[in-house]
């Protein structure tokens, strides 16, 4: 319970929202400072209103001109939500499996430049980058490296 | 959920079965967070297909009257969202005016006496009109909350968020609507009631 006047308490109050005992406070507190009596005089005409809503019913022929509409589009059979429900898992392991692939593609791209640039058919000029899988790195450290392996091969 | 499991295997009897134990509260919830009725019949048939067609993916998670009640404030909250127009529902001021100030159709104790017809639609219409001086989020737990009497956690399951966030929206809520309320109840209670 806040000290001074229990504002927030009115509508829980009116509404049976509270303990007995915060409802027993709120009340005392009611009984004896006209401010908040009059604020909880207020809360009830609001309750009150809202309580006198009356329900709508349902427009007649609802059943008919939903049934209508799921004819209309086809959606009888459950089959095609099971469809879009498994794709949606299918997906993203579809996407995985394609940067795999991806991935492997340009791993063999990056070999054949090395190849090409170290038999003589690569067009480039010193100091240019060609794509190591899916790095670029200089020819310069291509050459080096293929100088290195073959040394060790040679070994 | 036996009935929720046979509409899942696509029985379409049972899924009638299913649409007509809930419609009501559907059509409510609805009318009540638009602010009037004229669309209620275009969202409703959206929100039921909606469930139709995502009726295989439902897993029993939740209840399923917790998940179909959700369907149906988001579509309100989405539809609302791309209205253009303004709702075909008159203000309380103009309503107020409408009945020349007299104010007890708003406050004075509901009467049985059935010529009193014209305050009954005018006071529905005011219900509706004061519940749409409310931002849609507030509005939504009202009518969750004080309309269709659903608990504060029922609401949090059902607008996906925390228990105090429902608290705290539906005190915001009631406050505003008393603020909106207040002038109409001290003219009232001034004169003399
Ligand atoms: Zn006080």
């Amino acid at each position: 319970m806040q000290t001074g006047h229990p504002i927030d308490l009115l509508f829980p109050y009116v509404c049976g929202e509270l303990s007995k005992d915060e409802a027993q406070r709120v009340s005392e507190h009611c009984a004896a400072c006209p401010a908040c009596a009059r604020e909880v005089d207020l809360v009830r005409a609001t309750q009150r209103l809202l309580a006198r809503r009356v329900p709508v019913a349902p427009p007649p022929f609802f059943w008919t001109r939903l049934s209508a509409r799921l004819d209309a589009e086809g959606v009888r059979s459950v089959f095609w939500p099971e469809v879009i429900w498994v794709s949606k898992r299918l997906i993203p392991a579809l996407i995985a499996a394609t940067l795999i692939l991806t991935s492997l593609f340009w791993q063999d791209e990056g070999t054949s430049n090395i190849e090409s640039y170290l038999t003589g058919n690569g067009t480039g000029k010193a100091g240019e980058q060609v794509l190591v899988g899916n790095q670029a790195i200089s020819k310069e450290t291509v050459f080096q490296t293929a100088v290195l392996d073959d040394a060790a091969r040679s070994d | 959920m036996e009935l929720v499991a046979r509409c899942q295997s696509g029985d379409r009897a049972a899924f009638r079965q299913l649409v007509e134990q809930y419609e009501r509260t559907v059509f409510n919830i609805i009318v009540s967070v638009m602010g009037d009725p004229t669309e209620a019949d275009d969202i409703a048939q959206e929100v039921f297909l909606k469930v139709y067609r995502s009726l295989p993916t439902f897993r029993g998670g939740s209840q399923f009257s917790v998940w179909l009640y959700r369907v149906t404030v988001n579509q309100c909250l989405d539809w609302l969202k791309r209205r253009r127009r303004r709702s075909a529902v008159m203000s309380l001021d103009q309503l107020v005016d409408q009945s020349e100030g007299d104010l007890d159709f708003l406050f004075k104790d509901a009467s049985p006496d059935a010529t009193e017809t014209l305050d009954e639609a005018r006071l529905q219409q005011a219900i509706h009109a004061a519940l749409n001086t409310l931002t849609p989020d507030h509005r939504v737990v009202i009518v969750l909350k004080d309309l269709e009497g659903r608990s504060q956690e029922e609401i949090a399951a059902i607008l996906d968020c925390p228990v105090g966030t429902v608290k705290s929206r539906l005190t915001r809520a009631r406050e505003a609507l008393k603020e909106r309320l207040r002038p109409f109840y001290e003219a009232w209670k001034a004169g003399g009631n």
